[in-house]
Parts: structure tokens; C-alpha cells; sequence
């Protein structure tokens, strides 16, 4: 009998903390709240330009955004012999033509690199077209890996097909075609608008 | 004297619930008490930050982000900066976080605040004050404080890859949702 009671008492105490506990860790449990925030964007494609060379002064890198990427190109100090030109600056050719020079002209050359780099583009190549800001009369202007088009104000693919891989430089050259009669002193220059357009 | 340990235990387990306290009184004296108690709660509102974008609903608990068009340089937009990596760039911007207390034990302790992303996009990262998110919520913050606008950096990692091969779809607009769950310390 003593044992039986003993077992109530036990049995109540269990029950007691078996309702204790669940009203205990209903005090204890933190409280949360959700939010949510939808983000967008719209992801566009990027594409930068940048030019560099022997005798090339880079000036600024142009972008898809609207920056035109300027360089100088300076041939220096030329002659029909091709003697003490610059560095990087070859004699082409001491008796050749090329556009408005066409008669009698020495031509001479300069590497240029172009680097296309794309961002978050399919396209791997680019087309590029070259034209002169304004035309020249006298000389004659080309570029591209020959000088077999020569440069006019209407825009020209460049003669190397004009096809660019995605971020690897590609190495052209700048032309210029002088007449033999040029007085010794003149000094041809030219702004050649390039336009990178992927393909 | 077994009845009245019996009787003290039972009389000791009623008098910890109020229910059965209750109960208790209306036998013993014909008056009914009512017991209320103040629940316990919070409320989070996502509001435009100073220095953010432009939240939609701002002041709400579910609100919207449009970083707009995003590229890897150029100009970025209102309150967006961007930042390159290697493969990768970066958008960020901010938006705030308010949570509000009511009735709990000790809002000094703060509150803990975690995010998670439903679903993914491809060549997207989206991260809270530097912390990548993915569908399994994390904590961003252990110490927020109530009734107070908390400013969070939110950022987007973008990859410059093509879409395809890695990068994400271009000139689409793309949707994250985040998920935010502030639990109070």
C-alpha cells in the first residue's frame, strides 16, 4: 500500500513538470518576423578598346559606354632612304602609291596594337572600320596588316578583315605614303577614326 | 498522511499554471480572474537607405531592388558602385533594415538577423554585407537593435563571362528574392 502511493506521488510529479514544460519553453522561445526584398538588374554587355605601340602614346582606353579611346601615333622624322628612322618606324617601300599619294611616294610604317576586351558577350570577334577625320590631298593614310586599301572619309574595313579576338591584342600597322617631292620639314598628319562593333 | 502529501503535490502543481489557478479561485471564492498577457512579437520593415537604391514599398516587409543596367564599367547607376574583380565585378549599393520590438523579456539583447535566396541565377552572386548568400539561410548580423534603421550593404557579383559559358543572361532583366528572418536574442 505504501508502494502504491509512493507511485501516485511520482506519477503526479510527472505530470506536474510534463505541464510545466511545454508552458516553460513557450516563455523561453524566441520570436522571429521575415521580410523579403526582390532585387533586379539587368545585366548589358561591355567592350573596351585600348591601343598601344612602338611609337604609339596611349591616351585614354575607350569603352562601349561612350569614352573614345585616343592614341598618338608619331612616325618621327622620315625619308625616302629609310635612314635614322625611329624605332619601331621600317621603310615599306622608297617608290610605291597609296590613295591621294599618287605619284612617286616613299611609304613607311608603325606597328599598332589593338586590344579589344569584351565583358559579359557572346560575340567573340569585332568589326572595324577605319576613316580619316578629314581628307588629305597630298598623302596617302592606311591600316591594317597591309596597306592595300588606303584610307578615305568614308568609313573602310580595315584590310585585315577587320575580325578581332576577344581579348587577345591584335597587331596591325599605320601606313603613310609621302611624295618624293615633299619638302623636307613638311609634316603629314591625320586623325583615323576606328569603330569597333561586335560581330 | 499520504493523503496529504498527495494533496500538497497536487495543490503544488496547480498553483504553477494559471489556468488551473483559476480554476482554483472561481471554486473557492465565485470571481473570475482573467489573466492577459502581452504576446510577444516583432516587425521588420525594409526601408531606402541614403545612400541605396530607391527601394519599392519602402517601409514595408516586402520590398524591391532594381540595380537597373548593370555592365562591368561605364557609369553606374544612381547610388550603385561598381567595382572589378579578375572574372568578375561587382555591384553594390544599400538598403536599410528596421525591426521592431513588442513585449519581449529583453529587447537589449537585440536581435540576430539571417538571409537566404530563393533560387539562384547564373553567373550571380548575391551577397549581404559580404556574405554570399544561398538558399540556406545565414547569419548576417547577431547584434541588430530594435526601433533602429540598420544600414546593409547589398551587393551583386557578377561575372564577365558570356552568357553560356558561365555568365549571366544579358540584356534580360534578372530576379533574386531574399529572404530575411530577424529572430530576436
Amino acid at each position: 500500500m505504501q508502494m502504491q502511493w509512493k507511485s501516485i506521488s511520482r506519477r503526479l510529479l510527472i505530470a506536474s513538470v510534463g505541464l510545466l514544460l511545454p508552458l516553460a519553453a513557450h516563455q523561453a522561445s524566441a520570436a522571429t518576423i521575415n521580410g523579403t526584398l526582390s532585387v533586379t538588374a539587368t545585366v548589358q554587355s561591355y567592350f573596351t578598346v585600348a591601343f598601344s605601340g612602338t611609337d604609339v602614346t596611349p591616351n585614354a582606353t575607350g569603352n562601349s559606354g561612350g569614352t573614345t579611346a585616343t592614341a598618338a601615333v608619331a612616325f618621327g622624322n622620315i625619308n625616302a632612304a629609310g635612314t635614322g628612322l625611329a624605332s619601331g618606324v621600317t621603310l615599306v617601300s622608297a617608290n610605291t602609291t597609296l590613295g591621294s599619294c599618287s605619284t612617286s611616294c616613299f611609304e613607311v610604317a608603325t606597328p599598332l596594337t589593338i586590344t579589344v576586351t569584351a565583358y559579359n558577350a557572346t560575340s567573340t570577334s569585332y568589326t572595324i572600320t577605319a576613316a580619316l577625320t578629314a581628307a588629305d590631298a597630298t598623302n596617302g593614310w592606311a591600316i591594317g596588316s597591309t596597306p592595300a586599301t588606303a584610307l578615305t572619309t568614308t568609313p573602310g574595313t580595315v584590310s585585315n578583315g577587320g575580325t578581332f579576338t576577344d581579348g587577345t591584342p591584335e597587331s596591325v600597322n599605320v601606313y603613310l605614303a609621302v611624295p618624293v617631292t615633299a619638302q623636307a620639314g613638311a609634316a603629314p598628319s591625320a586623325t583615323i577614326d576606328l569603330v569597333f562593333t561586335a560581330e | 498522511m499520504r493523503i496529504r502529501t498527495v494533496r500538497h503535490l497536487v495543490i503544488l502543481a496547480l498553483a504553477f499554471t494559471g489556468a488551473f489557478s483559476a480554476l482554483a479561485q472561481t471554486t473557492s471564492s465565485g470571481t473570475l480572474n482573467v489573466v492577459l498577457t502581452n504576446g510577444s512579437g516583432l516587425q521588420m520593415l525594409l526601408y531606402t537607405d541614403s545612400s541605396g537604391v530607391t527601394l519599392g514599398n519602402s517601409g514595408t516587409a516586402a520590398a524591391t531592388l532594381a540595380f537597373g543596367s548593370l555592365s562591368a564599367h561605364g557609369t553606374p547607376p544612381t547610388n550603385v558602385t561598381i567595382t572589378n574583380q579578375t572574372s568578375t565585378f561587382t555591384a553594390t549599393t544599400y538598403f536599410d533594415v528596421y525591426v521592431q520590438e513588442s513585449g519581449l523579456d529583453d529587447p537589449n539583447n537585440g536581435y540576430t538577423l539571417s538571409a537566404s535566396v530563393t533560387g539562384t541565377i547564373t553567373g550571380v552572386t548575391i551577397q549581404i554585407d559580404g556574405t554570399s548568400l544561398t538558399t540556406t539561410a545565414q547569419n548576417l548580423s547577431g547584434t541588430g537593435t530594435y526601433a533602429t534603421d540598420v544600414r546593409h550593404t547589398l551587393g551583386a557579383v557578377i561575372s564577365t563571362a558570356a552568357s553560356g559559358s558561365g555568365g549571366p543572361t544579358t540584356g534580360t532583366q534578372l530576379t533574386s528574392t531574399i529572404n530575411l528572418v530577424a529572430t530576436s536574442n
